[in-house]
């Protein structure tokens, strides 16, 4: 059967582009439904009060006062702007929103001008969960200071390159131990940022070189504090001498002078009433008055003790003698006759001034005191009375400006600090299943007040690490238990811990690092003054 | 003609004296206009009372007629003048600053020796500097316009009034003595003992008039006082009894006096703050142990009797205005109206510490004037059935103890020390006024012992100025004590 093309083409409906495609029609028309189905939904959904289908996520807790009046932060919408250009720098929220509650310091004095106009959006992303805001990720920081570059060129101030925490190379040591460390090749002490000013570049009697060592104006040796020997029994033969005159070991004892403070953050600074005085009093005359101490107070303060102790004991009436004469009490003359009934006038009874004779007892007692108090050794008052001022401070003449025949003196200020990485963020609670030790190694050595005893960096490597066993082994040797004593739990149950764990603690840059100045913080809001 | 010019003579005589009596008698109609008072009296000098056959001889009398010998030789006022030259004296001179010594400042002198200084407006009538120190005339009144009149016998009939204009203090009268007393003891213009004086050296001005006035070697028998303010109690086996009002009187006048010349003191002070707003706030007018105290709670001078605070309020001067209450509240008592509310306000203004200086001017004037009347009320108050009745310092005296003690005890010092000084003066008062029935003296010895108890706590320890810690136990031992005299009161048959 032959085909024509004529027969061939009339097979072939010439209107076809005028009829309708189902195909295509009913995809127009599901389209249709279905954005016209979505948007039913979401006018029922927003009728319903119900919003979290527009939203990125849960905005943090502090926010959620705010949570719907997204017009508090959000000032454009740049969702757009980032899709086209590819660019996360676009940010639908102002600084000036952020700063209206939060006005927090730079970053750094001369940190690069660049960096004050970064978003505040930028490190810290809302709607991400509960408190990521708070908590940016370590690759904003790294993103300058994997090769960071200073406003006046190279520095030596600041560490060239940090990278990771649990490296070798991606972190620097610590500045205060790297600077009692490489002691001969150490910079100036003004060139090292954040260097605190109780350790010094100075050389002991003895030294070779100088060193890096803590310049506290005190003396305090652990290692006689922390002394303690058991014998084979687990009894205490050898020890901190206490009061009771008994062998006590304090040897695993830190808490008792070095007590956490409320929060548990940090420690607090000893107290000589607290820790010190119960076995170091500061007797004075302990012929006169057995037992009795000075405070613990400035040179003046001392003075007025020993002057008023001595001032009322030379006006103390004498037993043996008659009671105060009344007639001398109301301001009339002894020899003077009562001629009319007097009344006492409370305050006024028995004013004495010291006659020339007792002013100088009392100015001989108050000298002989001050010598005691201040130099007093054991054999004086015997193991009760260990040591005057001199014992713990350096104690120095200071030119008198009164015109009494005594002598004046200071202390010199002990110099110690409160903190002593002052840069860093430390919590010490989180660390509570550690010894102290087992951070603070060889303080039951160390005889020295300069000894510095703050851990190195590998010591927080050891958990704050990818994989913490690895470092374990070497703190090991750090703690060693005496046998029959309260130990800490050993070092080997915590490598058995995190030996079974993939990753060790945590070891992003906020976890010790602020970026923020906290000094220059400042409240900002309706209440502000 | 010699004859004739003498008639002349002796009549225009005759008609000048005649003319001089008429303008006598016209002019001078009584004798109480006879001075005018624009120009004030001037000092005659205590050389002139001192005269052996007057005031200074040594005669076998007890007092009268050697009142100078007893002034001069036991009377603290003598010494007034001399203690401006002692040591102390040239340290505050230093301190202050003046510009000349102490015993040539008027600041000093207007109340050591008056007469000499040279802001006062009394002026010697011989020109001569009159004797240093708080002598005769500063109490009695200068002498220029009284003195001649005064040793007449007719001097007593005169009346009080003829006597003030004429410059002489009639001290019988207890509100005029005791503000006679408290122009220095209390002060006023020109005589204010401020913190800057007492920064210095000077001692802090504390005065209750009874307490001084038992304590003061006095140159007049006791007797008289309690002669002119009699009680009769009732007939008994030997006639009428009578007991005396002049210690209740005296106690009572005292108190008001005390606080209404400290309250003018005050508005003094707040007018000067006005011109040298420098001088304000003037802090005598706080409570001194509110600030001078350790400011660490537990140091080596605080922590001796376990109490952790300092007990002190912060608050207004409680010295003066600590009995006004107490004596407003005894009932009945028609004629004791404080002015409560001022008071209140001037209480508030204290707590803050930079009080507005206009205000307290206002309300302390307001006080002051409330003050004035309610003294010369309880100065004429009749002995017999008001406060000052036996009854009345009874109940007064109960409550005392048991309702206003425990409050005012456990304020501060100066509140628990009037307590005593009146519980002190009361007791006085009370045996001066005498009882019909017998006097249980067992009770009262029990009585000075709980009072000589209080004392010995309320008494600046030993070689001290200052109360140091009163603080939670001298409190407790008042309190206990207050108790024993509750008791005490409560079982005996007066009350």
């Amino acid at each position: 059967m032959l085909r024509s093309s004529r027969e061939l083409s009339s097979r072939v409906d010439i209107n076809v582009h005028r009829q309708p495609n189902r195909q295509r029609r009913m995809a127009w028309w599901l389209a249709l439904w279905a954005g016209v189905g979505s948007l039913m939904w979401l006018s029922l959904q927003h009728l319903r009060g119900e919003h979290q289908i527009y939203q990125a996520g849960d905005v943090t807790s502090p926010h959620w006062l705010i949570e719907n009046e997204c017009w508090r932060c959000h000032t454009t919408w740049t969702p757009l702007q980032r899709l086209v250009t590819f660019s996360d720098e676009a940010h639908s929220i102002d600084n000036k929103k952020c700063e209206t509650c939060h006005r927090v310091g730079e970053h750094h004095a001369n940190q690069n001008p660049a960096h004050r106009d970064i978003s505040c959006a930028a490190c810290h992303q809302e709607h991400e969960g509960s408190d990521m805001l708070t908590k940016p990720s370590s690759r904003h920081c790294i993103a300058c200071h994997t090769e960071l570059k200073t406003t006046h060129g190279a520095s030596e101030v600041f560490a060239k390159s940090v990278t990771r925490f649990d490296q070798l190379d991606g972190h620097p040591e610590f500045l205060l131990k790297s600077l009692t460390k490489d002691a001969a090749t150490a910079p100036p002490l003004h060139a090292k940022h954040g260097a605190n000013r109780a350790i010094e570049n100075f050389q002991r009697p003895g030294d070779d070189a100088p060193r890096w060592q803590d310049r506290g104006r005190i003396r305090f040796n652990h290692a006689a504090h922390l002394k303690a020997e058991y014998d084979t029994n687990g009894k205490l033969i050898h020890g901190l001498i206490g009061k009771d005159r008994k062998f006590i070991d304090l040897s695993h004892s830190c808490e008792v002078c070095h007590e956490p403070d409320h929060e548990g953050r940090f420690l607090k600074p000893i107290s000589f009433e607290r820790h010190c005085r119960e076995c170091h009093p500061l007797l004075f005359d302990h012929e006169h008055f057995p037992g009795q101490s000075v405070p613990h107070e400035t040179p003046d303060i001392v003075r007025g003790f020993l002057t008023e102790t001595y001032t009322l004991k030379a006006l103390a009436p004498k037993s043996d003698s008659a009671p105060n004469d009344p007639t001398l009490s109301r301001g009339k003359r002894a020899d003077e006759p009562s001629d009319s009934p007097s009344r006492p006038l409370p305050g006024h009874r028995d004013f004495q001034r010291l006659s020339k004779d007792q002013a100088k007892t009392v100015l001989d007692n108050v000298t002989k005191a001050e010598q005691i108090t201040q130099q007093h050794r054991h054999s004086q008052f015997g193991y009760e009375a260990t040591g005057g001022c001199r014992y713990c401070h350096e104690v120095e003449p200071v030119v008198s400006k009164s015109a009494i025949a005594i002598a004046d003196w200071k202390i010199v200020p002990t110099n110690v600090p409160s903190r002593w990485l002052s840069h860093s963020q430390f919590h010490h609670e989180p660390h509570r299943l550690l010894s102290c030790t087992a951070c603070h190694a060889g303080v039951a050595q160390s005889k020295s007040t300069g000894d510095v005893l703050i851990p190195s960096i590998d010591v927080c490597r050891a958990c704050h690490a990818h994989r913490p066993a690895e470092w374990m082994d070497g703190i090991k040797s750090e703690t060693t238990a005496k046998p029959g004593s309260p130990t800490s739990p050993p070092i080997e149950s915590l490598k058995d811990l995190l030996s079974n764990v993939n990753r060790g603690a945590r070891t992003s840059c906020i976890e010790c690092h602020i970026y923020h100045d906290p000094s220059k913080d400042k409240w900002n809001g309706p209440f502000a003054p | 003609m010699q004859s004739a010019k003498c008639k002349v003579r002796s009549a225009r005589v005759k008609a000048a004296c005649v003319l001089q009596f008429a303008l006598c008698i016209l002019v001078c109609p009584s004798p109480e206009f006879a001075f005018a008072e624009d120009a004030s009296p001037k000092l005659v000098g205590s050389a002139s009372c001192a005269t052996a056959a007057c005031h200074g001889g040594l005669a076998g009398h007890k007092f009268v007629g050697s009142e100078f010998p007893i002034w001069s030789a036991r009377d603290p006022h003598s010494r007034a003048y001399s203690v401006l030259r002692n040591d102390l004296s040239r340290q505050m001179a230093e301190q202050l600053k003046l510009p000349k010594p102490a015993h040539e400042s008027a600041v000093c002198l207007n109340c050591h020796s008056p007469a000499t200084s040279t802001d006062s407006k009394l002026s010697s009538i011989s020109g001569r500097a009159p004797l240093a120190g708080v002598d005769c005339e500063q109490c009695h009144g200068p002498a220029e316009r009284w003195l001649t009149e005064h040793v007449r016998t007719d001097w007593r009939n005169r009346s009080a009034e003829v006597k003030r204009q004429r410059g002489y203090h009639d001290l019988t009268d207890v509100l005029t003595r005791a503000n006679v007393c408290a122009d220095c003891h209390v002060g006023g213009p020109g005589r204010d003992v401020n913190h800057d004086l007492i920064a210095a050296g000077h001692p802090r001005l504390f005065f209750e008039l009874s307490t001084f006035h038992a304590n003061w070697p006095k140159h007049w028998p006791d007797e008289i006082d309690a002669k002119r303010h009699p009680i009769e109690l009732g007939f008994a086996k030997r006639g009428i009894l009578t007991g005396s009002a002049f210690e209740a009187r005296l106690w009572a006048v005292g108190q008001v006096v005390t606080a209404q010349r400290s309250l003018e003191l005050l508005s003094h002070r707040a007018e000067l703050a006005k011109e040298t707003p420098a001088k304000w706030p003037e802090l005598t007018e706080w409570n001194c142990f509110a600030c001078h105290h350790d400011l660490q709670s537990a140091s080596w001078w605080q922590s001796k009797d376990g109490s952790k605070r300092p007990r002190v309020s912060f608050g207004w001067n409680a010295w003066p205005y600590a009995m006004l209450e107490p004596l407003a509240r005894q009932k009945p008592s028609p004629m004791v109206q404080l002015p409560e509310a001022e008071l209140a306000k001037l209480r508030r203004h204290f707590t803050s510490p930079l009080p507005l200086a206009e205000a307290i001017d206002r309300e302390a004037n307001a006080a002051a004037k409330s003050l004035r009347v309610l003294a010369e009320r309880l100065n004429h108050a009749d002995s017999t059935n008001d406060v000052l009745s036996p009854d009345g310092l009874a109940k007064l005296r109960l409550m005392l103890v048991k309702d206003e003690g425990p409050r005012l005890v456990s304020r501060d010092w100066d509140s628990a020390t009037q307590l005593f000084l009146s519980l002190n003066a009361l007791q006085h008062a009370i045996a001066a006024q005498g009882s019909l029935m017998e006097t249980d003296q067992e009770r009262d010895r029990q009585i000075q012992s709980v009072l000589d108890s209080m004392n010995e706590t309320l008494n600046f320890p030993s070689g001290l100025r200052s109360p140091r810690d009163f603080s939670a136990q001298p409190i407790e031992r008042l309190q206990a004590d207050l108790k024993r005299l509750q008791k005490l009161l409560d079982g005996s048959p007066k009350n």
